[in-house]
């Protein structure tokens, strides 16, 4: 009985390559659309552990390739750092080029209602010891700018020329403690009280309006202008807005705190008033 | 059955190598038949009957991921797992080059079936000396390279007995 089982074992090979394998084979090459169960445990199987490999082999790759080309990742970093640098440098041109555009506009439409014959200048120095509040522009007595002309922001009055050079000149700002200017409440514009506006002591950037009639009508708001007295700057230029106001000691006159029209931290263009000075200033100081 | 579950394991870890790892490094190239080289090499081990079986398992495993009709590939592992198994005894394990020459002869072979078929069954099959120098003969030599990596290893666990036992011995 065994002998014979020994014997039939001994066949499963042959019966396998030569009867069932082209058996399935030649049926199956027909009918391969529907998978049998047992197909679809096995795919079911195989599919998490070709994925793991798939995986694996995937993270393999992109570590090679990235020792592979770790000299050219290296170069290419430091031509895009150099390209985002050039960007970077590009966009803020693009941001300044679109603020002096804005400011020039302002500028424009500002000399085309003045009243007086303008020269556009350009701030190019600033005095940097804190000690004064001068700035340099690139209008000289070539352009013709002279000493004492009134200089002006499209906001409002900035200060005077203190000196000139052919190609350029210096322009101390209405801050620096030796300028002065004889100025109005603009509200009223009564020349009974006319007040000295001089830089506030102790309040940088600030201005202080003294000698003001202890009668004045000014109170925070008011719009402080150029009187045009004395003959140093044209009048009507808005000097600065008041903050508050007070009494001296005494009580006999008024003073008023004033927030500066013109910006004088952010001076950048500026106006020479050309036509003003010939006519009216000479005095060195109001 | 520890056996069993070790060719399982060597099975699956091999046609997922091939159709993962291999495929992905070498897009379009020959690849080896990691399922051949184990049938055979593991049959080598064992007699033609536990051949015949292990050319069958892995034939039709390959045909059912491949999406092959079924048979395609196991005709050929079941004939490669046959004729190593009819092998085995005559084959000087100790040698390394013996398992080489024979997985060189049986590469040939299954590859020569395995065309054939293709033959026989689809139309459009390339010239055979064309397909011979493209890819069975490139697949020969990394076949017998793969062997000399391979079968000391699987030397080393029949010595220990983790393969199969020596019934014929």
């Amino acid at each position: 009985m065994l002998a014979p089982l020994k014997h039939r074992k001994k066949k499963i090979p042959l019966l396998l390559l030569v009867v069932l394998l082209p058996a399935l084979l030649a049926f199956t090459v027909r009918w391969r659309q529907d998978i049998t169960v047992i197909e679809e445990a096995v795919l079911f199987v195989m599919a998490p552990v070709q994925e793991g490999f798939q995986s694996v082999t995937r993270s393999a790759e992109v570590v090679w390739a990235t020792v592979r080309n770790y000299r050219y990742l290296l170069e290419e970093n430091e031509r895009l750092k150099r390209q985002l640098a050039a960007a970077y440098t590009l966009e803020t041109r693009l941001a300044e080029l679109c603020l002096e555009n804005l400011r020039l506009r302002r500028m424009l439409e500002f000399q085309e209602r003045a009243e007086h014959e303008l020269l556009p200048a350009e701030v190019i120095a600033r005095e940097a010891s804190g000690w004064f509040q001068t700035v340099t522009i690139n209008r000289g007595a070539a352009h013709g700018v002279r000493s004492a002309m009134a200089v002006v922001t499209s906001d409002g009055l900035a200060g005077s020329i203190l000196s000139v050079t052919p190609v350029s000149a210096q322009v101390l700002l209405l801050t620096d403690s030796r300028r002065a200017v004889s100025a109005l409440v603009q509200r009223s514009r009564d020349p009974g009280e006319v007040g000295i506006v001089e830089s506030a002591p102790g309040r940088p950037g600030y201005l202080k309006m003294v000698n003001l009639p202890g009668s004045a009508s000014i109170r925070p708001g008011d719009t402080v202008i150029s009187s045009g007295l004395g003959g140093f700057f044209p009048k009507g230029l808005v000097i600065g807005y008041v903050l508050e106001t007070g009494e001296d000691e005494l009580g006999l006159t008024k003073y008023a705190l004033l927030q500066s029209a013109a910006n004088f931290n952010r001076l950048e263009e500026v106006f020479v008033v050309l036509s003003a000075a010939e006519t009216d200033g000479e005095a060195a100081e109001e | 059955m520890m056996a069993c579950l070790l060719v399982a394991v060597l099975f699956v870890a091999g046609i997922a190598v091939q159709t993962s790892v291999l495929a992905l490094l070498v897009p379009g190239g020959v690849h080896p038949d990691i399922l051949l080289l184990l049938v055979i090499t593991l049959a080598l081990f064992s007699d033609a009957r536990r051949g015949a079986l292990l050319g069958l398992a892995a034939g039709l495993l390959q045909d059912i991921v491949f999406a092959a009709p079924l048979g395609f590939f196991a005709f050929g592992k079941t004939l490669a797992g046959v004729l190593a198994g009819l092998l085995a005894r005559e084959v000087h394990k100790d040698l390394l080059l013996s398992p080489v020459l024979v997985v060189m002869v049986l590469t040939v072979l299954v590859e020569t079936a395995t065309f054939l078929q293709q033959h026989l069954l689809f139309a459009g099959s390339p010239l055979f000396a064309s397909y011979l120098a493209a890819v069975v003969l490139p697949r020969m030599a990394v076949h017998a390279l793969l062997t000399l990596l391979l079968y000391p290893l699987f030397y080393r666990l029949h010595k220990k007995a983790l393969l199969f036992a020596d019934r014929e011995a």
